[in-house]
Formats: structure tokens, sequence, C-alpha cells
């Protein structure tokens, strides 16, 4: 708005300087007045040269884009940015040669989920899963855990019935596998069976050493669940 | 919003030189006074406009808005802030901008200070000059868009060549460009003048300043791109000095007396200063194919063409003092006696230089390690030490280096020749140290290491006889300039001269 205003201040201070001489009587001393022809170009200056000035700049330029100030703004994450922009284009000269290539699929699919395009992750994800699956490879059930959390983000953290069915692929082949049992515990938290979940969370957390990884984020999960089903108990007694 | 305002003041800027091409020159032909002032008012209007375009642009260089092509291509963060500014002329929109701008300031300053010419006269110049910046605009806008954008955002540029970071490097062209925007003017001047003869009284004197400024901006343009070239005469880099001697040559005829030219009208006076001029202008062609046959390997036709050239520019020299009636007569031109003689001992000492460093120059590529010494060229050179430093947006390797004459050991130069690394480009630039050695240039580059022997280094010496004179000269022309530009107004009524 504020270019839009820049540039109709710029067209009016320029159509009344060029057609000022125009019009302007004082200045002609040697008895020539204003005619009806400086009259008539005036007015058709001062319509046509904002007009053209106008129709011009709009088929050319870009008024929508904003400037980035490279030199005002904290580069830090448009950096890891630029490196996944830099590396999707070999990646896609890759899999338009070989469209079988396991590891550029996996590239390619963990580059689109970091850049936020968690849709298309998935489908380079499933289409790897196929392959790994097809080939026996050992590594299928890390790529299925990669492809079901990739499916929870595309469905905004909820753990939809796609992403339910990876999970429960992954355990029919590896039934203590700790990811597929925390978001299967979080499939029924999210539909309503909090006492289910907190019961299958704990059970987890019996299993292995104390010190995994994801421990941490089980008990927090416990947590949250035993504060959300406290809320609502308490809910329902105020009622 | 900066670049978009620049280009969109770069659109009002062609419809106003479109009016400019159109309006000035009906107003002339019809005697509407209003339509002949209207002329003035857009050319100092097309300055302004050109000065949002311009600025704008190189705001968007010094702040690193990487949303422009032009600074993606061109421009780094790491880059230094003089050469982030340089690099905005540094391509082909750029350059063709900073064109557009520099002519719209000669128009600008034709209208502002050009009051003493007759009206009708000024509107047709300055019709003629709207077209031309029409047409360039026109150019600008749909071939080579300054103002281009990127879609997606970049962290940062691909930075600036490497071999355009050097002050000469990145004001030569600026000043290459003021000089022929300054001799298109004089080109938009000389076809209103064409058109009807109203103007003989005061073309000449009043053009010599203009021709003055640019002659002068040119001359360091060319000095600047001497220095950049290591007056090895690229042509890449000087194919506008041919431009610079056929100014010279205009320069030339411009200070004939006032009075000859009124008596003889303006149009016999253009005629008879070209064929006055054939043989400057004949030396400047030589000149020019005796650049680009430097780019050859060989020497000795360049040489030969050079010295056809200095010959043909003293062969004119004299024909113009035989015709003016030898030195006596200089002191009655105008202005400026003691400048047109520095002029004439600038170009004497320039060519002097330029012959010397290209024709007589000898060079010698060797390995050396440091401590070790070479004798080259009646000098010995000794190889000192090798020093490692990062700069603002290069690593380098710094080389030391003693010369001493053999005729005079006591007298010696040293030369701390770079060999520069940039990271962001990917490339290598070799800086070499040229150091005066009296009126001679002994050169030092220093290049690669050696793959096996890392201490190794190769190196090219070279020695330029009268080398420290092409400067002297350029420089000299550029003062005689300013000296001969007219410090008193010309008696006559001030203001604009009545219809």
């Amino acid at each position: 708005m504020t270019l839009y205003a820049l540039c109709g201040f710029l067209c009016l201070v320029t159509a009344l300087k060029i057609v000022a001489p125009l019009l302007d009587r004082g200045r002609f001393r040697h008895g020539a007045g204003v005619t009806g022809a400086d009259r008539r170009l005036a007015a058709v200056l001062f319509c046509l040269v904002p007009v053209f000035a106008l129709s011009l700049y709009l088929s050319l330029g870009r008024p929508e884009l904003p400037s980035r100030f490279a030199l005002f703004h904290d580069v830090t994450a448009l950096m890891d940015r630029q490196d996944d922009l830099l590396a999707e284009e070999p990646l896609r000269v890759l899999l338009e040669e070989n469209p079988e290539d396991l590891g550029a699929l996996l590239q390619m699919a963990g580059l689109n989920a970091r850049l936020g395009r968690d849709a298309r992750a998935v489908v380079f994800y499933e289409h790897a899963v196929r392959i790994a699956a097809a080939q026996d490879n050992i590594l299928l059930e890390q790529y299925m855990q990669s492809l079901g959390r990739t499916q929870v983000d595309a469905a905004h953290g909820t753990v939809d019935a796609a992403a339910m069915r990876t999970f429960d692929a992954i355990l029919k082949r590896r039934p203590e596998d700790p990811i597929a049992l925390y978001y299967a515990a979080l499939f029924k938290a999210q539909h309503g069976d909090e006492q289910g979940a907190i019961a299958d969370w704990t059970k987890m957390l019996s299993t292995g050493t104390p010190l995994v990884y994801w421990k941490w984020n089980v008990r927090a999960a416990i947590a949250a669940a035993r504060a959300h089903l406290s809320k609502a108990k308490n809910n329902q007694d105020k009622k | 919003m900066i670049p978009e305002l620049g280009h969109f003041a770069l659109a009002l800027a062609c419809v106003i030189a479109a009016v400019q091409a159109v309006v000035p020159l009906l107003g002339a032909m019809t005697g509407r006074t209003g339509w002949m002032r209207l002329g003035r008012r857009s050319a100092v209007t097309l300055g302004g406009l050109l000065s949002i375009s311009f600025f704008a642009r190189l705001l968007a260089f010094a702040l690193s808005d990487f949303t422009l092509q032009g600074v993606f291509r061109h421009s780094h963060t790491m880059d230094p802030s003089l050469y982030k500014m340089t690099a905005s002329w540094s391509d082909g929109p750029g350059l063709l901008l900073l064109a557009a701008w520099l002519f719209a300031l000669w128009g600008f300053a034709a209208a502002r200070f050009g009051g003493r010419f007759p009206a009708r006269f000024l509107s047709r110049a300055l019709s003629a000059q709207g077209a031309i910046l029409f047409a360039l605009l026109l150019f600008i806008l749909f071939a080579a868009n300054p103002f281009a954008r990127l879609d997606a955002p970049v962290v940062d540029g691909l930075g600036l060549s490497p071999a355009l970071q050097s002050i000469p490097a990145g004001f030569a062209p600026a000043l290459l460009l003021a000089g022929g925007a300054g001799f298109a003017l004089l080109f938009c001047f000389a076809l209103a003048e064409l058109g009807k003869h109203d103007g003989a009284a005061v073309f000449a004197a009043r053009l010599r300043v203009f021709a003055l400024i640019g002659f002068a901006a040119m001359t360091a343009g060319v000095t600047l791109g001497g220095e950049t070239a290591e007056w090895s005469w690229d042509p890449r880099r000087n194919a506008m000095l041919f431009f610079w001697l056929a100014g010279g040559a205009i320069l030339q005829a411009l200070y004939l007396p006032d009075a000859k030219i009124a008596a003889r009208g303006t149009a016999a006076w253009l005629k008879d200063a070209l064929k006055r001029n054939r043989l400057s202008l004949a030396g400047a062609a030589a000149c020019a194919a005796g650049i680009l046959f430097s780019s050859l390997p060989h020497k000795e036709t360049a040489a030969a063409f050079f010295f056809v050239a200095v010959f043909v520019f003293l062969g004119a020299l004299h024909r113009l003092l035989e015709k003016t009636g030898g030195l006596r007569r200089w002191r009655n031109l105008p202005q400026g006696f003691t400048g047109g003689v520095l002029l004439w001992l600038g170009l004497a000492v320039f060519l002097a230089g330029a012959t010397g460093a290209t024709c007589w120059r000898s060079e010698k590529t060797l390995w050396m390690r440091p401590s070790q010494h070479a004798v080259f060229a009646g000098r010995d050179v000794l190889f000192t030490d090798v020093t490692a430093g990062i700069g603002v947006n290069h690593d380098y390797d710094r080389g030391m280096f003693a010369v001493f004459r053999l005729d005079a050991p006591d007298a010696h130069v040293f030369a701390l020749p770079e060999a520069r690394w940039y990271p962001v480009r990917q490339e290598r630039r070799y800086v070499t140290a040229a150091r005066r050695d009296g009126i001679d240039v002994f050169a030092v580059t220093m290049g690669a290491r050696d793959m096996r022997d890392h201490a190794k280094r190769r190196l090219r010496l070279s020695l330029r006889p009268l080398g420290a004179l092409g400067p002297l000269g350029g420089w000299l022309m550029v003062l005689a300039c300013l000296l001969m530009l007219p410090l008193r107004r010309a008696s006559g009524k001030n203001g604009e001269v009545a219809e």
C-alpha cells in the first residue's frame, strides 16, 4: 500500500512539474498567453503520463515481493533452508535417472520434511518403504518409523488412520518397537482412551534401560495425559 | 519496496523521455514557447527520476537485498562495502542504468545551465536527448531490467568477480560512461544545429564546457582502465580509447576562435572541422586498430600501429598549428592557453608511456623459493618471504620482494604481490605489485605453488620502460581540462535568448 502511495505521489509531482510551463501565465513576458492547445496538451499529459507509467510498471514490476535486506535479518534459519534448497535439484536429477534409488528417495523425503513439505515427504517415504520391503532391507522398520512420524506431522500432530496402519505394520514385524508403541498409545489418547494410553506408556517404561532417550518423551506424555484427565475430572465435579 | 520504487521511477522516466522527445520539437517547429519550456522542465525531471532509480539499486546493493537478481549474482554479504556499491554497475543492466542516469544528468545540466542557448536550439537538442533516452530506457526495461527480482528467498549472493574488486576496475566504467554521455549530449546539440542554423554564435563557446568535462571524465576513465589492465591495453577494457581520441579531435575543433565559426556559419564550420581533423580521426582509428592487434601475439604489428598512430597525431597537431598560425595564435584563444599546452603535453607523455609499456616491455616467468634471487633486466630480485593472512572476503599469501639495481645497489624498491583466494566465488586472483623505478615500472606477480614443492612459487617479473608516464600523462590531461574550464562568465545578457 505504501508503495502504491509513493508511486502515486511521484506520478502526481512529475505530472504537475511537466505541465506547469504550459499553464504558467506569469512566466510569459513576451505577450504570448496560455492558448487552448497548451491547455489541451496539459490535460492530456496530466492524464496519460501516470496511466502509461503505471501500465508499464505493472506489466514488468513485482509489487507483491517485499525487500529482504540481508544486513538486517537473522540468516540462521534461512541458511539451514538454503542447504536443503541447494540439495534438492541434484536429488531430483538422480531420481529422474533412477526412480528406484533408495538413498535419493530417503534424502528427498527428509529434505522435504525439513522444509515443511510433509505431504510430499510422505509420498517419498511411502515409495522408499515399498522399495525397501521388496528388497527385504534390514532397515525397513526404521524407514517405516520415519514414514509414520511424517504422516503424523502431515496431519498436524494427529495420529490418523494412515499413520496408525503404518505403526501397526511395524508392530507386526517388531512388537516391542518403542516408537510404534508410543504412537499407538498416543492414537488411543487422541481418541478418548487416555487411561488405556497411560497404561500402555507405563508398561513401556518398565521395559529396556531407564536412560533410553524415548523414555523422557513417554514420561512427558504420561504427565500430560494425567493432567488432562484431572482437569476433565475437575470440570465434571464442578458441573 | 525500495527496488520497486526505483523500478517505477524508471518506468515513469521512460514515459517522460517520450514526452521530451516529441513536445519540445513540436514547440520549436511551431514557435510555442510553453512547449519549448516543457523540454527543459522534463530534462530536469528526468534527472531526478533516474537519480531515484539509480540510488534505489545502489541501496539494494549496499544493504544486500538478495531479492534482486543483480544483487544475488554480483554481491555477497562478505564483500567490502565499497565493492558492494561498485557491483551495482558491474553487470549489463547496471551499466546501462548508470549510462542512462549520467546521460540524464548531462541533460539536467544543459537544461539548468543552458539558459544562454536560443530556446529553439535548446529545445531541439533536448528533444534529441529525449529520443535517445527513450530508446535506451525502453531497452533497459524490456531487455536488461536492473530491477528483475527473484521469487525464492536466498541467504547470500554469488559475490563480485575478484577481477572487479579494485578501485580502478570499479570506477573506470563509471568515468568512461560519464564522458561518453557528455559526448552523446554534444551529438544531440550537433543534431539540433544541423537542423536549423540558429545557434551558430554560441554553439562552440557554450559546448566547450560540456566537451571539456566529458573529455576530462573519459580521460580519467581511460587512465584508470589502463591501471586495471596494467598498461597492457586489454581491448576489452580500453575499447573506449577510440571514442576518447575522437572526443579529443572534437575538443580541438571546438577551440577555434568564436569569430571564425560565427563568420562561416555553423554548418560550414562543422564540415571544416571534420576535414581539419581527418588526420586526428585517422590517428584514432589507427590507435584503435593497434589496440586490437596488441591482443594478438604479433607484438611487432602492434608496435608498428602505435608508431603510425603517434606520427599521424603529430601530423594532426602540426596541421592545426600551421592553420592557426603557430604558437603565437594560441594566445588569442578565448581561454585556457596553459590548459591547452598542458593538454598536448599530457597527450605526448601519455602516448610515450603507453608505447613504452606496450612495445618495449620485457617479461620473464620463473619458479622461485623464498630466500632465492634472480637477475632480470639489470636488476637483482630477492624473494625474501611469504606471509599468509585473511582479508575482508579473501585469504591471501603475500610475497615480499626486494629489487636492487645492478648499476646502483643502494637504489632498491620493495614489492608485495598477493595470491588471493576468494572462497565465495571459488576463484583465485593474483594481484600484481607494480612499483615505479624512476620513470620505469617494475612489476612482480606471484602465481601458484609448485604441486611437489609447496614453498616454490611461479613468478612473473616484468619491466615496463616509461610505464610511469602513462598515468602521469592521463592525469595531466585531466588537470589540463580543468584548467581550460572558463571560470568567468562570458559577457552578454543574462537569461534566455528571447524567441
